[in-house]
């Protein structure tokens, strides 16, 4: 049993920075921003939006109306029929898969990147 | 018919070490955290301290009764939270298994450690993933808690490295 750092355990250790570091590059980087948003009510697809055009909507789901906004590349629950306005305290989202639901109403917006993912999700 | 069960003095030095290693387990599940699922995971350097002194078997003991004991005690028997850290110490054993084999000569207490740091956290994300939340955003998740390991990983080994070479200068083999 060695009892002194080998030169092993310095490869290991940059190893594994270097390692952690692609991660970050990977999953923290740039091209991480949405281009379209899925707007899911009730369960089916209504609309796709481009997150590039600026653009107020209004949809009607099970509660009543919720008002989106997009623009420049984001999008946000602007306002909303449920009592509890989370899916307004979500704020403004644009990275891939990041997702806002106003669950008591039935809205949800997905938004989603270059490459096509299904996502299964329940509520 | 009785039926005896004898310990061996092998069972009293396993159960003594699992101890400490429960002890410390649980007594840092207290501390708080400011990311959930990242803990010093300071019972680990019992683990090392365990194998350099007694080999693969023993480690492999002191870490499981660890994992199932403290869960007891804390309270998460079976629960995800216990899913998360058998599954983690089991890929932790593996590489040691691998260390024991093939890498005694190449890499010290704190490389070593290092290795089961994140095969411990990646064993965890892929069953998280699996399991519970098959979304990536775990994927945006996975550089913080690998830097976790990555840093504690390297404590870990470098308080177990330095236990051991002070062990080892008063019973040299």
């Amino acid at each position: 049993m060695v009892t002194k750092l080998t030169a092993g355990d310095f490869i290991v250790f940059f190893i594994s920075i270097s390692f952690v570091f692609t991660l970050y590059v990977l999953y923290w980087g740039e091209d991480q921003h949405a281009r379209h948003a899925e707007i899911i009510v009730s369960g089916k697809k209504q609309y796709i939006l481009d997150l590039n055009e600026e653009k107020h909507l209004e949809i009607t789901g099970k509660l009543g109306k919720s008002i989106i906004e997009v623009s420049n590349g984001q999008i946000r629950f602007v306002e909303s029929s449920c009592s509890s306005k989370q899916c307004i305290r979500s704020g403004w989202i644009s990275q891939v898969n990041a997702l806002a639901a106003c669950l008591p109403n039935g809205v949800s917006l997905h938004l989603v990147g270059p490459n096509a993912r299904f996502d299964s999700i329940n509520f | 018919m009785q039926l005896r069960l004898k310990a061996s003095v092998e069972d009293y030095q396993i159960a003594s070490l699992a101890a400490l290693a429960i002890g410390i387990h649980v007594v840092e599940a207290a501390l708080p955290s400011p990311i959930p699922g990242i803990k010093p995971g300071l019972a680990n350097i019992i683990t090392l301290i365990v194998f350099a002194l007694y080999g693969i078997r023993f480690a492999a003991w002191v870490s499981l009764l660890r994992v199932f004991v403290g869960s007891l005690i804390i309270g998460t028997f079976l629960s995800p939270t216990f899913v998360l850290s058998l599954s983690g110490v089991m890929a932790s054993l593996f590489v040691l298994y691998v260390y024991s084999k093939f890498g005694v000569e190449l890499l010290s207490l704190f490389g070593l450690a290092i290795l089961m740091a994140l095969a411990h956290m990646a064993a965890q994300l892929i069953v998280v993933y699996w399991f519970f939340i098959p979304h990536d955003a775990l994927l945006a998740l996975s550089p913080v808690f690998m830097t976790a390991a990555v840093v504690f990983g390297s404590l870990n080994g470098y308080i177990a490295l330095k236990v051991i070479s002070k062990i080892k200068c008063l019973y040299p083999k």
